[in-house]
């Protein structure tokens, strides 16, 4: 029996899932450790270890492999606790970096300041040396600046060293004779250059997405040097694989040296794990997923079984032009306050009163009513069964803030005020899905919801009806949904390669050959992670604009990395369908210019089983646990409710329902019916709708 | 309240969320697919929705300079097409004597039909790289007539009944030296106002028209009400100031004041610019909306920034301003850089007067705006460009216990201009840029200090480029001051180094033209300080000074900080006896 293990290091939990060969999977929760996340992680190992009755020592002897999910990047630039790092640019250009290009986003606030400098600048040193607009040396790097600098750095106790110069991705000698010279006079230090870290046209966004990388370099090494002897000294033998933010996975080696491909990994496991269920749940790979935690909510569109990706990440302030995951991240959740703003009106968020002192029905201190407080009122969660009977809530106070600080106000009831919470909460939610989609040129109802989260099911059915989805899928584990999706990742990397050309003066042999080089690249990168040959997917891509636009469309380009004349036309019409779709309007036959050429590389891993449940028959009244009155379209109605835990694969209950597990509860609404999965998920539907033919068309090429 | 509504205060909560996500979809298309980097890269643009009866209902302020315009563009051409409005017309208007702010703003507005009614409209308005006259990028300083200024739209249709109206596109790119340009950008706001037409469709298939309207009264009223209790908490009285533009471009030995009073009365408040100069020849002039925005910005900047800005909000703010003065200018002045000096000169004084009743929650004066826009052929490409410089942006004012903002100006923007990308800069100008970073103790000293301004200087590749340098800030009168104990910032300067070794000295609101090896030079002031820099914690001016933003020899002059440049450390004892402890 061997096993394989997903981590995921999170702000309050660490989440274990386990699975056999079997494809039994077990769960295991235990509190984050910030700071050393390590003994966390070793101590839902060891629960793991006794819940096969094993010691931890012949446990992770049986550990095929383990994926980790970790936050140390994310925390050392939210906390400030990178890294001293030293950052060597092009003379004249000291400050792009800290100038952010000069953007205040919240323009009417005068009251804020931007995030302090990653980098202060008496570590900003800057270098004579130039290159120019084609690639041309037309100052050479003076290296006694450089040692200058250097020297700087030594005196300062630098950990890490970013270089970042203007055009370097068309000539990167000079950052490259850089870290030579670094390697000399700075052992030890770790250096970051942009041609490697971000290839790609941009100044302020490469020395920001390379700076950072040096910023978390170092810790993220160390972490991942001490967790893997430990591991080692445990017995461990098997494959360690780190969670990226593209929604893949790398190895540790990997990791170290492009450590900011971790810095948004948090929710990355997220869509992965969506996909995963929504194709066990009936082969759909048209997908939004939706996160729904305390403080926030995180929505991801997956279409063709293709997490949307961007390029304009940022993380506590400062931009990540690499590619990550495109979540779509609000403040709402079950811990949203609401309140009446200054014209007389209800919000409800972004504003969270956290786990501590939590929503007023906690009885911890909190005051101010929140979003589960309203679902509390409302009847969708039980006083005594919240986190299995855990913490008993108090709806009494619940009501009693509603009253005061909502309804009284409004002059309402305060049930209609918590439906007015609930509604506005819902009705955000919805908005951020329609930023992932509508706002991308995709219509929500053409694609299947999963959900994730402790908060999410008890608002998701509502989210679907707003904006006319009919297909709802709340996976059993979606209170470990990222490390579900981080057991099923697989390698992923991604190459890009500036080429700014006019489509019609294309040559295509340097395409081609800045395609195999990408594609060389991918392949050694996968190859030296033990991937076979034939286990390597690669996928072309190229950003293109109407000339003189100044923003790309990334469009795919060819299956083979050998561009054909007939492979450019059919890239400008698929980039005319894309622009049309995303923006109202394209213009056929207007000139279109190539910016940059991608490839994204994936090395597939071999996938856990997972169990499925024998067909226990439709009629779920086995789990009925018994009755309670719940808000639905206006009234309180006696509901049904359902242990979930006891549901079996074919069971069916028609809205309104409620489904309790211990750590989530699903509403189902009037408007819906549920059927459970062979895996356990509850599959929820327009209620009245034929299942099969609805899954049918929500399916893969259902709809094209 | 007695009258009970006939939306539920939730109800009216989510539908106006929903529309101002919608201004936002519209800004989004124009952010990724316009042409000119004006719009794109920097953000000069904003979006609106109306309704049927013209009220302003939500609006996005990428640059809050415009923001208050959209309903004076959108009232000039519903009214000019009375009864000849129908479902797939799209408009256009430049004309700042038709209802216009500023003549390259150009703005696109679609009628939205449902059910063959007319019920909203959606606005997508922006700053054109050429709007034709004797300008460079829209900018005119020697114009001395509206004519000279730019090509005048008045309302016209740029689709009609969904029929691409060919006569007057032509005619508009005819004249246009930036046509292809001015094209994909017209394309891009026409298709920025069909998204929005999209969302509007869909939320009146969802709510129905009466819903709709009934959730607007309520939103608009709520608007209302918050500004009035932002406004109860100014202390009544009038509060004056005045402040100077260097000139209009064409009578360059004189200065031009513009006079304000703002008058609180408990939940009105009154801008009154009587006693402003007389309109000048140049093209500093302000229309009636510029005057009315440029107030907007001044008030909303001191209030909840929470306060949405549509017809509810800023019905409670009066603009008194003459007909015929440089705050209401009559035919046939030019305009063109009005939204710049103008503007900032009357958020100036806005800012400087308000601070009499509220200073905790005004802000130093930012640093003025002075670059040039430049257009022409780039050799390498032999392509037409069009550029405004905008990677010379200078500081932001401080304000009562926060640091100005560096490089973050010009005020009319707030902080929403994005600065280009010097990469893509090269790649599409016959420019090399050679320096763009903080220039040292720019910055106006205070107890908070202003932002960092900006050193900024590149060379021509090119033969004959035409440049308008636009803008203010380059006199003693129309630096950066401090408030409340804070220092002033030195007023910003610029110039043209040519390979022979002559310098010419810049000034505003001039002509210039550059060759091949010409070099120019900006330095764009930092903003003013707020309180008494001697209250400054000598340990954030030693940080100052370690990161080089501050001289050793300016921590000790205006913040009596004594830095001893051996250890590069406090000399407390020194500093004591400088502070008068």
């Amino acid at each position: 029996m061997t096993f394989r293990v997903g981590i995921d290091v999170g702000g309050t939990f660490t989440d274990l899932l386990v699975t056999d060969g079997a494809g039994r999977s077990s769960i295991y929760k235990t509190l984050t450790t910030p700071s050393d996340p390590a003994v966390g992680v070793f101590d839902a190992l060891s629960r793991a270890a006794a819940g096969n009755n094993l010691s931890l020592k012949d446990f992770l002897g049986k550990v095929d492999s383990i994926v980790h999910g970790t936050t140390i990047t994310t925390n050392a630039v939210l906390t400030g606790e990178g890294a001293r790092t030293g950052f060597i640019t092009t003379k004249g250009f000291r400050d792009v970096l800290n100038m952010r290009r000069g953007l205040k986003e919240r323009m009417y606030d005068s009251k804020y300041s931007p995030p302090p400098s990653l980098v202060p600048r008496r570590l900003i040193q800057v270098v004579e040396e130039r290159i120019d607009v084609e690639g041309r040396e037309i100052t050479p790097l003076n290296e006694d600046d450089v040692s200058e600098a250097l020297r700087k750095f030594k005196e300062a106790n630098v950990e890490a060293v970013a270089v970042s110069f203007l055009w370097s991705f068309f000539n990167p000698s000079h950052e490259e004779r850089v870290r030579e010279i670094c390697e000399k006079e700075l052992p030890g230090v770790y250096v970051s250059l942009s041609c490697e870290i971000l290839p790609q046209i941009r100044l302020y966004e490469r020395n920001s997405t390379t700076a950072l990388n040096a910023y978390v370099g170092p810790p993220l090494a160390r972490y991942l040097r001490s967790l893997r002897e430990g591991l080692r000294e445990q017995g461990f033998g098997g494959t360690l694989l780190i969670m990226q933010s593209n929604g893949g996975v790398m190895s540790p080696e990997l990791a170290a040296r492009f450590a900011s491909n971790t810095l948004l990994s948090g929710p990355a496991g997220g869509p992965v794990a969506g996909l995963f269920y929504g194709n066990s749940a009936g082969g759909f790979d048209d997908i939004v997923t939706i996160d729904m935690g305390g403080t926030s909510f995180d929505a991801a569109l997956i279409r063709e079984g293709r997490p949307a990706i961007t390029i304009e990440g940022s993380v506590g302030g400062y931009r990540l032009a690499s590619p990550n995951l495109d979540i779509h991240t609000i403040g709402a959740g079950g811990g949203s306050i609401a309140s009446i703003d200054a014209g007389g009106l209800l919000r409800v968020g972004p504003k969270s009163a956290g786990a501590e002192p939590g929503p007023v029905c906690y009885g911890r201190g909190g005051t101010e009513p929140t979003v589960t407080d309203a679902d509390l009122l409302l009847g969708y969660l039980d006083a005594d069964f919240f986190w299995g009977g855990q913490l008993r809530l108090d709806a009494e106070a619940a009501g009693q803030a509603i009253k005061e600080k909502i309804a009284d106000k409004l002059g309402m009831d305060v049930v209609a005020a918590a439906n007015g919470i609930y509604q506005v909460i819902n009705n955000n939610m919805a908005e951020a899905l329609q930023v992932v989609s509508v706002q991308q040129g995709y219509d929500p109802r053409e694609f299947a919801l999963v959900v994730a989260g402790g908060a999410g099911p008890i608002h998701a059915s509502m989210i679907a009806r707003e904006l006319g989805m009919q297909l709802v899928i709340t996976p059993r584990e979606s209170s470990v949904f990222c490390a579900a999706g981080m057991l099923i990742s697989d390698l992923r990397h991604d190459y890009v390669r500036t080429y700014t050309i006019d489509v019609d003066k294309v040559d295509l042999p340097r395409v081609n050959r800045l395609y195999a080089e990408m594609t060389r690249e991918a392949k050694d990168t996968l190859q030296a992670e033990g991937i076979p040959l034939d286990r390597i997917k690669l996928s072309f891509s190229a950003d293109l604009r109407y000339i003189m636009q100044f923003n790309e469309v990334e469009v795919s380009t060819t299956a083979s990395g050998g561009m054909s004349a007939g492979d450019i036309t059919a890239m400008v019409d698929a980039f005319n369908k894309r622009h049309d779709a995303l923006y109202g309007y394209s213009m056929p036959g207007a000139p279109v210019e190539l910016i940059n050429l991608r490839v994204s590389a994936v090395g597939v891993t071999d996938k856990p089983n997972f169990e499925r449940l024998p067909f226990a028959g439709e009629d779920a009244s086995a789990a009925l646990k018994g009755k309670r009155r719940a808000f639905f379209d206006g009234k309180f109605i006696d509901t049904p409710v359902y242990d979930g835990l006891k549901m079996g694969y074919g069971n069916h209950v028609v809205g309104p329902a409620i489904i309790e597990q211990p750590t989530t509860t699903i509403v189902v609404t009037p408007d819906y019916e549920v059927r459970c999965d062979e895996f356990g998920s509850y599959v929820m539907y327009s209620r009245g709708a034929n299942l099969e033919e609805l899954a049918a068309r929500l399916r893969k090429g259902g709809r094209r | 309240m007695t009258d009970k509504p006939n939306v539920d205060p939730i109800l009216v909560s989510v539908i106006a969320n929903r529309l101002d996500a919608i201004t936002k979809e519209i800004g989004m298309t124009m952010l990724r697919t316009s042409r000119s980097p004006i719009f794109s890269e920097a953000r000069d643009f904003v979006t609106a929705i109306f309704d049927h009866k013209l009220r302003w209902v939500a609006q996005t302020g990428y640059i809050p300079v415009i923001a208050g315009t959209t309903s004076f563009s959108q009232k000039a051409i519903a009214q000019a097409f009375e009864g000849e409005i129908y479902e797939g017309d799209v408009f256009v208007l430049n004309d700042v004597y038709s209802g216009n702010n500023q003549p390259p703003d150009f703005a696109v507005t679609k009628p939205v039909f449902w059910k063959g009614e007319l019920r909203f409209w959606a606005m997508a308005k922006g700053h054109h790289a050429d709007s034709g006259g004797g300008g460079v990028a829209g900018y005119n300083p020697e114009a001395k007539d509206i004519w000279e200024d730019c090509l005048r739209i008045p309302p016209a249709k740029l689709y009609d009944r969904g029929k691409y109206n060919k006569q007057i596109w032509n005619f508009i790119l005819y004249n246009m030296r930036v046509p292809f340009l001015v094209e994909g950008d017209l394309h891009c706001q026409v298709g920025a106002a069909t998204v929005g037409e999209r969302a509007l469709l869909a939320l009146l298939d969802k709510y129905g028209p009466e819903t709709l309207e009934a959730a607007i009264d309520e939103w608009l009223a709520a608007s209302e009400a918050h500004m009035r209790r932002e406004l109860r908490q100014i202390p009544n009285g009038a509060y004056s100031a005045e402040r100077k533009i260097d000139h209009d471009g064409v009578d360059k030995d004189k200065m031009v004041t513009i006079r304000l009073n703002v008058v609180v009365e408990d939940e009105d408040i009154t801008f009154d610019f009587t006693g402003s100069d007389p309109q000048v020849r140049g093209f500093i002039n302000s229309p009636y909306p510029n005057t009315v925005s440029s107030s907007y910005l001044a008030l909303f900047s001191c209030l909840d920034p929470d306060l949405r800005m549509n017809d509810g909000s800023t019905k409670p703010v009066k603009v008194v301003a003459p007909e015929g003065s440089v705050v209401n200018c009559l035919p046939p002045v030019p305009t063109s850089a009005d939204t710049v000096p103008t503007c900032e000169t009357i958020c100036e004084a806005g800012w400087l007067a308000l601070s009499q009743a509220i200073p905790g929650q005004v802000q130093a004066p930012w640093a003025r705006w002075c670059a040039p826009a430049s257009a022409g052929i780039n050799p390498r490409l032999g392509r037409p460009f069009a550029e405004i410089h905008f990677m010379s942006k200078g500081g932001g004012g401080a304000t009562e216990g926060f640091d100005g903002w560096d490089h973050v100006g010009t005020v009319v923007c707030l902080g929403g201009l994005r600065s280009p990308d010097p990469e893509l800069h090269e790649l599409v100008t016959p420019y090399r840029i050679s320096k763009y970073e903080y220039w040292p103790d720019s910055a106006g000293p205070g107890r908070w200090r202003g932002g960092m301004g900006v050193k900024y200087r590149w060379a021509c590749l090119a033969d004959g480029i035409p440049f308008a340098n636009f803008g203010s800030g380059m006199r003693d009168e129309t630096a950066p001051l401090g408030i409340m104990g804070g220092k002033g910032a030195p007023k910003s300067v610029g110039f043209i180094q040519r390979p022979d070794g002559t310098v010419v000295e810049t000034d505003a609101n001039t002509f210039y033209a550059m060759n091949s090896g010409d070099e120019w030079e900006i330095w764009n002031s930092g903003g003013g300080g707020f309180g008494n820099p001697l209250e400054r914690p000598p340990e954030r001016v030693l940080d100052d000074v370690l990161d080089e933003l501050v001289s050793i020899e300016a921590a000790r002059r205006d913040y009596g900080v004594a830095i001893d440049p051996q250890t590069m450390t406090i000399n407390w004892e020194e500093t004591k006896k400088l502070r008068g402890l």
